[in-house]
């Protein structure tokens, strides 16, 4: 056994630098190990050059380089077992809550936006960024790879919060879906054939993933922009059209008995009178100013002045938007017409009715908690919040039909 | 030595080709990797310390060249031990250059013992489990 040179010692620690070993720690492990082996071997005095080279090719084919990386691998995944444990469990966990969560909201079943929510929770904040970390950590730390994996780790995310949105009558569930499938479809797709297709041996998988991703997002898109079939969307507007009708009516049939007993003014005594001239008139001041409201939503809308708006049929409307002018109402951006004014309007009217005439049934005039689906839902909800203007209309109209049936009855009641 | 037991009862086969010392193993590379850990504590645990190269010629002599431990696997391993508390280092100047050694830990110590004790329970299973009968050659 001999010892190398200083100079030689200097011409493998330059080398080592020189083939990619940035790491001080592991370039002092490499340094003392090389010089063992050449200092072991039998002719590395006589021809250091070859032997050096030929100690080398111990290394395998990526050389030094590739013992860096592993390290680097094996220390920033040192916890590669809890993360991957934590994948499936959490994995299970999401899976389950969905699919019960789709069950009980199939059933409408109270607790199933609950399953939903955090099913998805675990899915998006756990599952996915563990699944495309762990995925890119097994395959090369090629900068496609990196790539691909976060673009497919957004895209997942976009399109699994999207549905959800969409599940929950969110806003912004169509934006955020369909960003994610082209995301998808025009980023992930044409890195992932470029990449992986092109390398693996496993074709008809990666053939499989190709045709599987076009298809899912095929599925997936027309759902998220038709939203509700045809027979469901016509019979709603059959609906609408036919609630306008029965207030017609209803309207004409009040203001007839009411002229009639007035009329009969002489035969009655004048607190009755004066009775049955107060609920008219305040049924009619309540159902002008959810007139108005209805007058405001189209205007607001469609873009028009309120003079076009009145002249609006229902079913001219556009089916969906105009979630702002709601919100506004919501929210008492206008200074005369607000929903909290409309509550307080129906809270008075059926202090009114119930003062006059306490036999009449005000059920459907609640303004409290409503039950929708099995699910406790609040008046403004159930009636305003995220729906599009033809929809609050159309609950409007109920409004209307249940203010002048209160009225139909108790004017039979006081007369 | 408990180690060579242990190792011959895998009984890893190396071919060597294109004389360039390129290890294929007739086993799963999992199988190896598995065994990789529990070897390296065996032999720290044994001597107080170590460096890599050491480390690599007791395990070719240990097994005479049946297992050559690569310096791909090596340094990778002994660095994550050495970021998990299982071993630490001492750098001792040789001339010109540093060496570093090996030495485990009290923690690495348990570690070791375990590692030792689960794979000899593994291969007590196995042994029921493949139903190898002592001393019978099997290759």
């Amino acid at each position: 056994m001999f010892s190398l040179t200083e100079e030689q010692i200097a011409f493998i620690e330059n080398d080592i630098k020189v083939r990619g070993i940035t790491s001080p720690d592991l370039s002092v492990d490499l340094l003392d190990h090389i010089c063992c082996i050449i200092e072991n071997s039998s002719d590395g005095y006589r021809n250091f050059d070859s032997v050096y080279q030929e100690t080398l090719l111990l290394f395998g084919k990526k050389g030094l380089k590739e013992i860096q990386d592993e390290t680097n691998r094996l220390l920033t995944f040192k916890h590669y077992y809890i993360m991957n444990k934590t994948m499936k469990i959490s994995g299970y966990v999401s899976s389950v809550m969905i699919l019960f969560g789709a069950i009980f909201k199939f059933q409408h079943w109270p607790g199933a936006s609950m399953l939903l929510i955090v099913g998805t929770f675990f899915l998006t904040v756990l599952f996915l960024p563990l699944l495309f970390i762990l995925k890119f950590k097994s395959t090369a730390e090629s900068n496609r790879s990196v790539l691909l994996s976060i673009i497919g780790f957004v895209s997942a995310l976009l399109i699994c919060v999207g549905v959800l949105f969409r599940i929950m009558h969110w806003p912004g569930a169509r934006i955020t879906a369909i960003t994610g499938a082209v995301l998808l479809v025009l980023g992930y797709l044409p890195v992932y054939v470029l990449s992986v297709y092109k390398n693996t041996t496993d074709k008809i998988n990666a053939t499989a993933t190709v045709i599987l991703i076009i298809a899912g997002v095929g599925l997936l898109v027309p759902e998220l922009s038709t939203g509700i079939s045809r027979p469901v969307s016509d019979s709603f507007w059959r609906g609408v059209t036919e609630s306008e009708s029965s207030l017609a009516i209803i309207t004409k049939t009040n203001q007839a008995i009411y002229e009639r007993e007035a009329n009969f003014a002489s035969g009655s005594d004048s607190s009755t009178i004066a009775n049955l001239k107060l609920v008219h008139a305040k049924t009619n001041e309540l159902t002008d100013y959810i007139e108005a409201i209805k007058i405001y939503l189209i205007a607001g809308s469609e873009q028009v002045t309120e003079e076009q708006a009145k002249k609006m049929k229902i079913d001219e409307l556009r089916t969906s938007g105009g979630e702002q002018v709601v919100m506004n109402l919501l929210d008492n951006q206008n200074p005369k017409l607000s929903v909290n004014k409309l509550k307080e309007s129906i809270e008075s009217y059926k202090g009114l009715i119930m003062r006059l005439a306490p036999k009449v049934d005000l059920t459907m005039l609640e303004t409290g908690t409503l039950t929708v689906y099995g699910e406790p839902t609040t008046w403004e909800v159930a009636n305003f919040e995220q729906l599009p203007v033809p929809l609050v209309i159309f609950n409007l109209n109920r409004i209307e039909l249940a203010i002048k049936s209160s009225e139909n009855t108790a004017l039979n009641q006081l007369r | 030595m408990i180690i060579s037991v242990l190792l011959r009862n895998v009984k890893i086969n190396l071919l060597i080709h294109n004389n360039l010392m390129y290890l294929c193993l007739m086993y799963s590379s999992e199988l190896i990797k598995g065994t990789l850990k529990t070897v390296v504590l065996k032999l720290l645990s044994d001597t107080k310390q170590m460096y890599g190269y050491e480390i690599t010629q007791k395990v070719k002599e240990l097994t005479g060249s049946k297992i050559v431990i690569t310096e791909g696997a090596l340094y990778p391993l002994l660095h994550q031990l050495e970021a998990e508390g299982v071993v630490t280092t001492e750098s001792v100047s040789i001339g010109k250059r540093v060496r570093k050694y090996y030495t485990l830990t009290s923690s690495g110590q348990e570690r070791a013992k375990e590692k030792i004790y689960e794979f000899a329970d593994f291969i007590n299973t196995m042994n029921i489990l493949l139903d190898l009968k002592p001393g019978v050659n099997y290759v």
